[in-house]
């Protein structure tokens, strides 16, 4: 299973010193990204990607190490981000 | 400004970019207006008007068994009558009210905005954290006043336009302007009003004059009143501002992505800060040392 931007929906964002805000279109609502969520949302803004690989990516672009205390944190903005609506998970 | 005699057939004042047609017959509102609002301008009657206002006191007892004020928007009244000797608190409240309510070409903030050399600092706090005095007092130190109470920000170029207003102190905050500049005029004192009392300074003359004037916005300053604090200006993170910006817009929703891409920009040409102070000397001070260093 990978991650992917919502598609279904116009997402604009903004970041500011690794925190981001988003804009859903659909929802009218605007989110804040802290520091982590914000990173795996410009990952996955360049390509789609499994839990695996987004650790690997937001742990070299904040360097950290790849370790589970990061794979939870990883997984918990992601379940946050999906609930917002802005990422989905779809099989690879 | 105007005569009870003008005032009854209808005076259009200019207000920020908005033309009032206010129409009355009571003579409280009308002594009210020639002292707070002296130096609006008049604009000829046949103007375009954005608001029709009329004050007036109602038929039947009411007349003059504890007479009232009522307000009428086109037709329409969406307050209580109220006091005839609250004449002028009515209008001050239903122009917020229709300012608020229709003026949705601009991105409105609940903020005060003020203005040194071309460019803004634009203060967004809920009630209560002394905005409106800490505007009087910068006012009163070479700052032009744009607003004490809502900032409009022109969506798409950021500009802001000044709606500049009678400035509205609540209980003792009168006490402490008074003691700070005694030039300043002032409204009567509505006593036990539902948000207590409640006394309006006359804007600055040069403010007032200056207000069909924008600006472009520099600093966006959140300003807390702490008792016996040291005045303290801190970086806040423009994720952070940005939040706080659209909580205290009265109509973001309404812009959806326009409103986004506003705010942003906003944010963008700004440096965000968190104020506390106790002493309006001391903060007028940090606003002058702002102004000159960045």
């Amino acid at each position: 299973m990978r991650w992917h931007l919502a598609s279904d929906r116009k997402l604009l964002w903004r970041s500011w010193d690794g925190e981001t805000v988003v804009y859903d279109d659909l929802s009218d609502e605007t989110h804040y990204l802290e520091p982590l969520a914000a990173e795996i949302f410009e990952s996955l803004l360049a390509r789609a990607a499994d839990t695996d690989a987004l650790v690997e990516s937001v742990g070299t672009s904040l360097g950290l190490s790849p370790d589970q205390e990061l794979r939870r944190a990883v997984a918990a903005a992601t379940a946050h981000l999906c609930q917002a609506g802005l990422i989905v998970e779809r099989p690879a | 400004m105007t005569s009870v005699r003008s005032l009854k057939h209808g005076v259009n004042i200019g207000i920020g970019p908005f033309t009032v047609l206010l129409r009355s017959s009571v003579a409280a509102l009308e002594e009210e207006l020639a002292r707070i609002y002296a130096d609006y301008p008049i604009a000829e009657s046949g103007s375009f008007v954005d608001f029709h206002i009329a004050v007036a006191r109602p038929r039947g007892p009411r007349r003059w068994l504890r007479p009232q004020a009522i307000l009428d928007f086109d037709g329409e009244r969406p307050f209580a009558p109220s006091p005839l000797s609250q004449a002028f608190l009515l209008f001050e409240a239903g122009l917020n009210w229709l300012i608020s309510e229709r003026a949705n070409q601009y991105l409105m903030v609940h903020a005060a905005g003020l203005e040194r050399g071309g460019r803004a600092a634009i203060m967004p706090a809920p009630a209560g954290s002394g905005k409106t005095t800490l505007s009087a007092g910068l006012a009163s130190r070479g700052w032009r006043l744009l607003s004490d109470e809502l900032v409009l920000l022109e969506p798409e170029g950021g500009t802001i336009y000044p709606v500049v207003r009678p400035l509205s102190l609540k209980n003792d905050a009168v006490l402490l302007i008074q003691r700070y500049f005694r030039a300043t005029v002032l409204s009567r004192q509505y006593t036990d009003t539902a948000k207590g009392d409640i006394t309006f300074i006359k804007p600055p003359r040069e403010s007032v004059l200056r207000a069909r004037e924008p600006a472009r916005p520099h600093w966006v300053v959140f300003p807390k009143y702490v008792a016996g604090t040291p005045a303290m200006l801190e970086p806040v993170s423009k994720a952070c501002a940005f939040f706080m910006i659209s909580d205290n817009s009265f109509n973001y929703a309404i812009h959806g992505r326009q409103g986004f891409d506003a705010v942003a920009r906003l944010i963008d040409a700004c440096s965000c800060y968190r104020f506390t102070y106790s002493s309006l000397d001391d903060a007028a001070a940090t606003f002058d040392a702002l102004a000159a260093a960045t």
